[in-house]
């Protein structure tokens, strides 16, 4: 099983250079090489002669779903690609209503996991030339050493416990479908852990977390379930939700923004990976996800549903303990 | 591991200097604030009641009137604790008897996660209170009121979320 997405990178090319000629698509969106071999950036290619500047390679961590967003009113289909995690944010502005499903045409990318370029860009590898599957590990070679690197410890967390390698949304697809299973299994034994703190260690530890954010509204920008067209946070006079640089607001925004996307949350890790300040998000997230699990017995609440979590209500089933 | 120890890791060592202040004593005569949201066709009838009735009940409860449970958005109870409050009690009509058919079930599936998640942020669960009272449970009124205030005059006042400069 090679998974590796530099193979796919010439199909991609000549791919996106045919939907461009023969006009299908007006635009379409993808990776580019960044500052350096370990972080691509985000591309737009509009002419079939910048399709050369397309890369993929296993770096290509973040999804690019929510550049739709800058298209919607225009006529014309946008192009992407999107791995599992990435179908499932297009997934979630889909059942938003947010992209209109027949003006994006989607090339899929199956998926067996990304690595974690934060953790491989300190092993002093130099730039990074050829990344070979291994199986349990992928090699990296660049041009000043190479290591074998195992997969349990390099890729991000959340391709781990990924149960969603191919793309749910694709109008085509790069490469066989991979073997879809998690690595490990879910755990949420770190909210267990914070659950079972005393309340004035929680409050001191998220007391330490909101006092260092600075209000880019990063994780919001990038978050696929984050996509109201007015923001609370963006009105000029927001009243008592207040939205200067303070850590009671900062408690209400982290707050808000948790709780908007409570259960309709696709896991993507975006918010966590985006964050300057490397607060840590997902630990709201995860939260409010283990106990929607637990409370609603949807034991899936990160896949996108016509009808949200919150949305809905079982008369009798629903536990009652307002009584 | 155990699972204290995970979670003084997870919490990227909180045994440091705390920037809350938890056992503050409470100043003197210090009397608990209670913010209590409660829906027009049941619970703001019950509290009248309670009134009519001549049913006695602490007055450390500021109660604000809402068409409905559905309305009390989470973030309402945020804000209340950062503005001053030490408890707040959300009340509506009991499941099937909502005036509006329907707010109070989407209310109860809404405040079992954010009563969680609330304890989760490092308020103590007793000062954020869910309670369904009906138009003529006058007598359930005051004493959800009374054992509230009870529990938060031994809880002291509420540090945890307050309005910052």
């Amino acid at each position: 099983m090679s998974a590796i997405f530099t193979d796919h990178q010439a199909a991609l090319r000549d791919e996106v250079r045919k939907l461009l000629t023969d006009g299908t698509i007006k635009g379409f969106i993808g990776y580019a090489r960044g500052r350096d071999s370990y972080h691509p950036a985000p591309a737009i290619v509009t002419r079939p002669d910048q399709v050369d500047g397309l890369i993929l390679d296993q770096f290509c961590i973040f999804g690019l779903t929510k550049y739709l967003l800058d298209y919607i009113f225009e006529d014309g289909k946008m192009g992407i690609v999107a791995k599992g995690c990435d179908s499932l944010a297009l997934q979630r502005l889909i059942t938003d209503h947010r992209v209109s499903r027949d003006k994006v045409h989607v090339i899929g990318l199956p998926c067996a996991g990304v690595i974690n370029a934060e953790k491989v860009a300190q092993l002093g590898l130099g730039n990074v030339q050829k990344v070979t599957d291994k199986g349990a590990s992928f090699l990296v070679e660049g041009d000043k050493g190479s290591r074998e690197l195992a997969k349990t410890e390099y890729l991000w967390d959340k391709c781990l416990w990924c149960e969603h390698h191919n793309p749910a949304v694709a109008d085509s697809k790069l490469g066989p479908e991979v073997e879809n299973v998690a690595m490990k299994p879910r755990d949420y034994s770190d909210i267990e852990a914070m659950e079972n703190l005393p309340p004035a260690e929680k409050a001191a530890y998220w007391t330490r977390q909101f006092s260092r954010c600075i209000r880019c509204y990063a994780c919001r920008n990038v978050c696929p379930a984050c996509n109201c067209r007015e923001c609370v946070f963006d009105i000029a006079d927001p009243r008592w939700v207040g939205n200067t640089v303070k850590l009671s607001e900062q408690q209400m925004f982290h707050f808000t923004r948790a709780w908007h996307v409570a259960g309709r949350c696709v896991d993507c890790g975006e918010c966590e990976r985006v964050c300057p300040m490397e607060l840590p998000l997902m630990k709201l997230q995860h939260k409010l996800q283990k106990d929607i699990v637990k409370l609603f017995g949807n034991p899936k609440p990160f896949e996108p549903s016509e009808v949200e979590v919150l949305g809905q209500f079982r008369a009798t089933e629903d536990p009652e303990e307002f009584m | 591991m155990s699972v204290n120890e995970k979670a003084a890791q997870a919490a990227g060592a909180a045994t440091g200097p705390s920037t809350v202040a938890a056992a503050t004593p409470a100043p003197e005569g210090w009397e608990p604030k209670i913010i209590g949201f409660a829906c027009n066709w049941c619970t703001y009838a019950g509290a009248d009641l309670a009134g009519t009735s001549r049913i006695q009940y602490p007055p450390n409860i500021r109660v604000i009137r809402v068409p409905c449970s559905g309305r009390i958005n989470p973030q309402f109870v945020v804000r209340a604790f950062q503005r001053g409050a030490d408890g707040v009690l959300v009340a509506g009509c009991h499941p099937g008897d909502c005036h509006y058919s329907t707010g109070n079930y989407f209310a109860r599936r809404r405040y079992l996660l954010a009563t969680r998640f609330i304890e989760y942020l490092g308020v103590e669960p007793e000062r954020l209170e869910v309670r369904w009272i009906s138009g003529s449970e006058g007598q359930k009124f005051a004493d959800t009121v009374r054992e509230l205030t009870e529990k938060i005059r031994a809880l002291g006042p509420q540090r945890r979320l307050r309005e910052t400069l």
